[in-house]
């Protein structure tokens, strides 16, 4: 009951509204966070990345409730415990955290920074001397963590194929190697991550997908409110075959990046047994929902909408009653 | 869309003369007397004409000579009767196409074919004269691709005559830049070559009417009583909307070249001018007394009605000229452009389809024809007296912010002006700028413009037409609706200055600061003596340079009109002009007062209302230049009535990171004008240093002021709604989201935020519209704001459409707890 209440009220914050999904046990691994900014050049992108990197840092510790210990930040000026962006001990980084994370562990990789070149030699600047995409893909292999890699930056797109693993997600700021202009995206990125219009199915947690989708859409309505031309397209490649998809693109319910979140797996277990009993219950009713909305083609319209109305109507109450057992 | 895939501008192709110049009879070249009589006449010189002429040694080339005076000088029976036997001697000779063209302009084709089409045909061709006979006759019989191969045969022979006919095959294929490079050659080989000019005016008449104004002045002081250089004259008096010199010049034309067709047309066009249909009935019978298959009388009173806004009749008028000349491809463009006009898109696809088969050529037919397939994509929406049409992207956000503006309009002008139009009246909203223009007027560009209305039909920018903050399309709908009562209230005939004057007017009264935009400029113009006054207004409005001061100036003057003698002032005074009386008629009837008492007064108004604005929009002396701050600062502090040099001075302290000094200056600057707008006005500066110094109360009341008259400016509107919902401004919240929402309903965010505050004070019908207004923009989070629909459908009692939305929300969102709640409480559970 204790443990609940703590999460409702995690919930509730983070969501800016009161939301509860039905709780799913989750491979109980730990979250982590490599999170890099490269050389930014001139001072007005040094502020404005370090500001990014901040950011996002403050984000998945405070809202998303990442472990500060599990939030590695490699920066241009490095502060207290942070790591200066050289290729160097950026190698040491990835060792280590090849050497540590299992298979359990989630990964959230973050380039924040300036992209060149393009194919082979396409880079990411660091302070001193850069790494190649072959160099990134060297060191981020041996990590057997559930990886999410997001590039950030211009040129970014080689990334996109180039980083490209069964199993892992990557995201790239721009779809074309033409776009080598500096991105908004990472600004886009943050903003996505504080808000409550994120969460497009109101769960209560945040997905890669609906990041990704959030940040993209904020992208557009950037160039579009300032009546210019977008110079930068995000794509995502959930899959790991290295083709990028738009934030337009439609994607399955079980697509991995809709599955991979950045919120802490929930736990479903209480002390009160009546509430246990209406957890399961409010899991069967989901589990019914979406079995009725996968046989949905094979019903007669109204049959469903009688059908999705008393379920949902249902798990209306019964969610009702949970909400108010957990004591909200 | 087969027809706008194939719909290609045609050039002509020099291809089709595969020339048999071998064998000897070669054609005599051109006799010198002939050439040298056509030469003088290109100078307006008959009399040099005439001597020439009687000098000629070679009998037949003498008599030709003659004949080409008498047809300058419109005498073509006499002509005929020279021409006629030296052509049956010589059918492939000068004579026999001249007789050829003059019995074509008569309009006896049949004779007209018997001598041209021997010539056209005829392939022994040696000399620069055969080609160029060849050239003339192919053009008479519509053989323009060989026409235009013959004067390639002959492009290096340096005759004025030659290169000036090419000229006007160019012209006739829309090619005006082409034609203009082979008049100028004409004018290089003879710089008094009167045609050329001529032509050149013509051609570049559209990109650069004052260099064609020059060169219509410079032929007229070569050849004063050219009669083509009088019909030029008389065509741009039209244009103008100059009756009296028009018909000064044809009187010029007709003491020299008595009964010529063109005169008899342009004649039908003024009848139109003066006396409407009836009139142009009787003045065209002219016209066909001297070719009963011409169709130009009929086709240019059409054109005089256009301009006169009567799409009506000059769709009427030219269907006449399509019926007497079906194979005239400029009347069916004409056609097909005013029914467009009259909001008739099905007619008027049918012309120009017609018009397309006679000439190719033609890009404005082209671009009419794409737009209206691009109008064949919009979404039709009937609603009341109107008749939209959006992009069928755009229907869904557009509708329900443009249907209310609009019957709020209707209904409010219909009072006003006491006239309902009786038939529905069409508006089209491009989300292509060039769409636009070109439904406008046919070419891409238009750049100024953000609407137009044409009596029935208004056509305007959509909001994402520009980028965001460029313009309020809401007022651009307000003004162009207002042209929509004015235009009917005066039967068509209000005067260009006043119904503009009563559009801008009207917005001003709809939202204190739509046409309020130049009142800076305004005062500074006033304060130089740049004004127009009264009197000089209609003039102003025939300039492009004055034009929008003088739209401002126009607005004044009604506000004025209306302050002195009401609504009912303003009405009688459009009654007058539907009666068709002039100004001074008009004035007297409506206000009792002579224009000129009127001036007095308007200047009074004009004075009392922005006098100390005036005094302080004043130019300072010395000229205001970039200086050193000491400088600018001695320059303000001698100068604190000054807004130039308080806001240079306060621009100039915030530049050098200064702020908080700024501030003296830049509100003494405010004092002076308060309605300055823009990044750099005094308001924004001081809402920024305001948010530099961390006074975010400060800062907001800044923007909020600003942005009373900052209308458009959607980023500062974006930056209020950020600041008051931090301060939970609820108001300002309010007032700026609404702004932003107005200004770029494409912005789905904003309908979200404002349906929100609607919905906390209880307005349920108006959030209903904003959240109506997000899922058509894609919201973003549709699931959100299909919960927020439901509980405003809820607040508005109609539970069964709450019922439903709430659960196409948990149907995407099974979980959303906001969503289940209400979902119960909409069942009573
Ligand atoms: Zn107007």
């Amino acid at each position: 009951m204790h443990r609940l209440r703590v999460l409702a009220i995690a919930l509730l914050l983070l969501a800016g509204a009161t939301a509860m999904g039905p709780l799913v046990a989750q491979p109980s691994g730990s979250r982590h966070a490599l999170l890099i900014q490269g050389a930014s050049g001139e001072p007005r992108f040094a502020t404005m990345h370090r500001g990014w990197l901040d950011s996002l840092a403050a984000l998945l510790v405070d809202r998303f409730g990442y472990d500060p210990a599990n939030v590695t930040i490699v920066a241009e000026r490095p502060g207290e415990g942070e790591v200066h962006a050289t290729a160097e001990n950026v190698r040491t980084v990835a060792g280590r955290l090849a050497g540590t994370l299992t298979d359990a562990d989630q990964l959230l990789v973050v380039f924040i920074g300036h992209g060149t070149g393009q194919g082979d030699d396409a880079r990411f600047n660091l302070v001193g001397p850069d790494l190649s995409v072959a160099d990134w893909r060297a060191l981020l292999d041996p990590i057997r963590a559930s990886l999410v890699v997001v590039d950030t930056t211009s040129g970014s797109f080689p990334y996109l194929a180039g980083l490209a693993a069964p199993g892992r997600i990557v995201i790239t700021a721009t779809n074309s190697p033409a776009q080598q202009y500096h991105t908004i995206f990472p600004d886009a990125l943050v903003r996505a991550l504080e808000s409550g219009d994120t969460d497009q199915n109101k769960d209560g947690r945040i997905s890669v997908l609906e990041a990704f989708t959030a940040a993209s859409r904020l992208v557009r309505e950037h160039y579009e409110q300032a009546g210019i031309l977008a110079t930068e397209t995000a794509v995502i490649d959930p899959t790991g075959d290295g083709k990028g998809l738009l934030a337009t693109a439609e994607f399955p319910s079980n697509s991995p990046a809709a599955l991979w979140y950045l919120d802490a797996p929930r736990t479903a277990t209480t002390d009160d047994p009546e509430l246990q009993k209406l957890l399961a219950r409010q899991q069967a009713l989901s589990e019914r929902i979406d079995d009725l909305r996968r046989r949905r083609d094979s019903l007669p319209e109204a049959e469903f909408t009688r059908q999705l109305e008393a379920l949902l109507t249902e798990l209306a109450e019964v969610s009702r009653e949970v909400r108010r057992r957990s004591g909200e | 869309m087969a027809s706008a895939i194939t719909r290609t501008v045609m050039l002509p192709v020099a291809i089709i003369l595969a020339v048999a110049s071998i064998g000897a009879q070669g054609r005599p070249a051109a006799v010198d007397a002939v050439l040298q009589v056509r030469t003088a006449l290109a100078h307006g010189d008959v009399s040099g004409a005439r001597l020439v002429a009687d000098k000629a040694i070679d009998e037949a080339a003498g008599e030709t000579a003659r004949a080409l005076i008498d047809i300058f000088l419109g005498r073509d029976a006499e002509a005929r009767e020279r021409l006629l036997p030296l052509a049956q001697a010589d059918p492939l000779g000068e004579a026999a196409l001249e007789l050829g063209l003059l019995e074509q302009r008569a309009g006896r084709t049949e004779e007209a074919w018997r001598w041209l089409d021997p010539i056209a045909s005829n392939r022994r061709l040696e000399t620069p004269d055969d080609y160029f006979r060849l050239a003339r006759a192919a053009i008479a019989i519509r053989e323009f691709q060989l026409a235009n191969d013959a004067f390639g045969r002959v492009e290096e022979i340096a005759r004025p005559d030659i290169r000036t006919a090419d000229g006007e095959l160019f012209l006739r294929y829309h090619q005006n830049g082409d034609a203009a490079r082979r008049f100028e050659r004409a004018l290089e080989l003879d710089p008094e070559w009167v045609p050329a000019m001529l032509g050149l005016a013509r051609a570049v008449a559209a990109e650069d009417p004052p260099a064609a104004r020059d060169l219509l002045e410079r032929a007229r002081a070569v050849a004063p009583e050219h009669p083509d250089v009088n019909l030029a004259v008389a065509e741009h008096a039209l244009e103008a909307e100059d009756v009296d010199a028009a018909e000064e010049a044809l009187a010029r034309v007709a003491k020299v070249r008595r009964g010529s067709l063109e005169e008899a047309a342009l004649r039908a066009a003024i009848a139109y001018r003066r006396g409407g249909m009836a009139a142009v009935e009787q003045a065209v019978q002219a016209v066909a007394a001297i070719n009963p298959r011409s169709s130009l009388g009929w086709r240019l009173a059409g054109e005089q009605a256009a301009r006169q806004y009567r799409f009506d009749d000059a769709a009427a008028l030219a269907r006449r000229a399509t019926e007497v000349d079906p194979t005239d491809a400029k009347a069916q463009f004409n056609l097909g452009l005013y029914l467009m006009r009259t909001g008739d898109e099905a007619a008027a696809r049918t012309a120009l389809d017609i018009s397309w088969e006679l000439d190719s050529s033609s890009p404005f037919t082209k671009n009419l024809l794409d737009v209206l397939d691009v109008l064949d994509t919009f979404r039709v929406v009937p609603h009341g007296p109107f008749i939209f049409k959006f992009a069928a992207h755009e229907a869904d956000v557009l509708q329900p912010y443009a249907i209310p503006l609009a019957t709020e309009a209707y209904e409010l002008f219909a009072r006003r002006y006491g006239v309902r139009p009786d038939q529905p009246i069409l508006i089209e909203v491009f989300p292509e700028h060039d769409d636009f223009a070109v439904r406008t007027l046919g070419l891409p560009g238009l750049v100024g413009a953000l609407g137009a209305c044409f009596g029935r039909v208004v056509t305007m920018d959509s909001p994402r037409a520009r980028p965001p903050g460029d313009f309020s399309w809401q007022a651009t709908l307000w003004h162009e609706l207002a042209h929509v009562f004015t235009l009917h209230a005066s039967d068509f005939r209000v005067p260009r200055w006043l119904t503009e004057g009563v559009s801008v007017y009207e917005e001003h009264l709809r939202n204190p600061a739509w046409g309020r935009e130049l009142t800076l400029q305004y005062a500074r113009a006033f304060a130089e003596g740049r004004n127009f006054g009264a009197k000089n207004l209609p003039l102003a409005f025939r300039r492009p340079e004055s034009l929008a001061l003088a739209y401002f100036e126009a607005s004044l003057l009604v506000e004025h009109l209306v302050d002195d003698h009401g609504e009912e002032g303003l009405r009688t005074l459009l009654q007058a002009y539907a009666d068709g009386v002039d100004d001074a008629e008009a004035f007297t009837r409506a206000f009792g007062r002579s224009i000129d008492d009127v001036e007095a007064s308007f200047r009074a108004f004009v004075i009392a209302k922005y006098g100390p604005l005036i005094e302080a929009m004043k130019e300072p002396t010395p000229k205001l230049e970039a200086a050193d701050l000491e400088t600018l600062e001695a320059r303000a502090a001698a100068n604190p009535g000054n807004f130039s040099v308080q806001l240079a001075y306060g621009q100039a302290l915030v530049r050098a990171e200064q702020p908080a000094a700024a501030k003296a200056p830049l509100r003494r600057a405010l004092e002076l004008a308060p309605m300055a707008t823009g990044e750099a006005s005094p308001r924004a500066l001081l809402a920024s240093i305001a948010e530099m110094e961390q006074d975010f109360d400060l800062a907001r009341r800044e923007w909020r002021a600003l942005l009373e008259y900052d209308h458009t400016n959607v980023a500062g509107a974006r930056r209020l709604a950020a600041l008051a919902e931090q301060a939970g401004a609820d108001a300002d919240e309010e007032f700026a989201l609404r702004m932003v929402a107005d200004l770029d309903p494409f912005d789905a965010g904003v309908h979200v935020r404002l349906g929100r505050r609607l919905l906390a004070r209880g307005d349920y019908e108006a959030a209903l519209v904003e959240f109506d207004a997000a899922l058509a923009a894609g919201p973003p989070n549709r699931v959100e704001v299909r919960t927020s629909r439901a509980e405003a459908l809820l607040g508005l009692g109609r539970r069964d459409e709450a019922r439903r939305d709430v659960l196409l929300a948990l149907e995407e969102a099974p979980t959303y707890a906001r969503a289940q709640d209400l979902l119960l409480t909409i069942m009573g559970r």
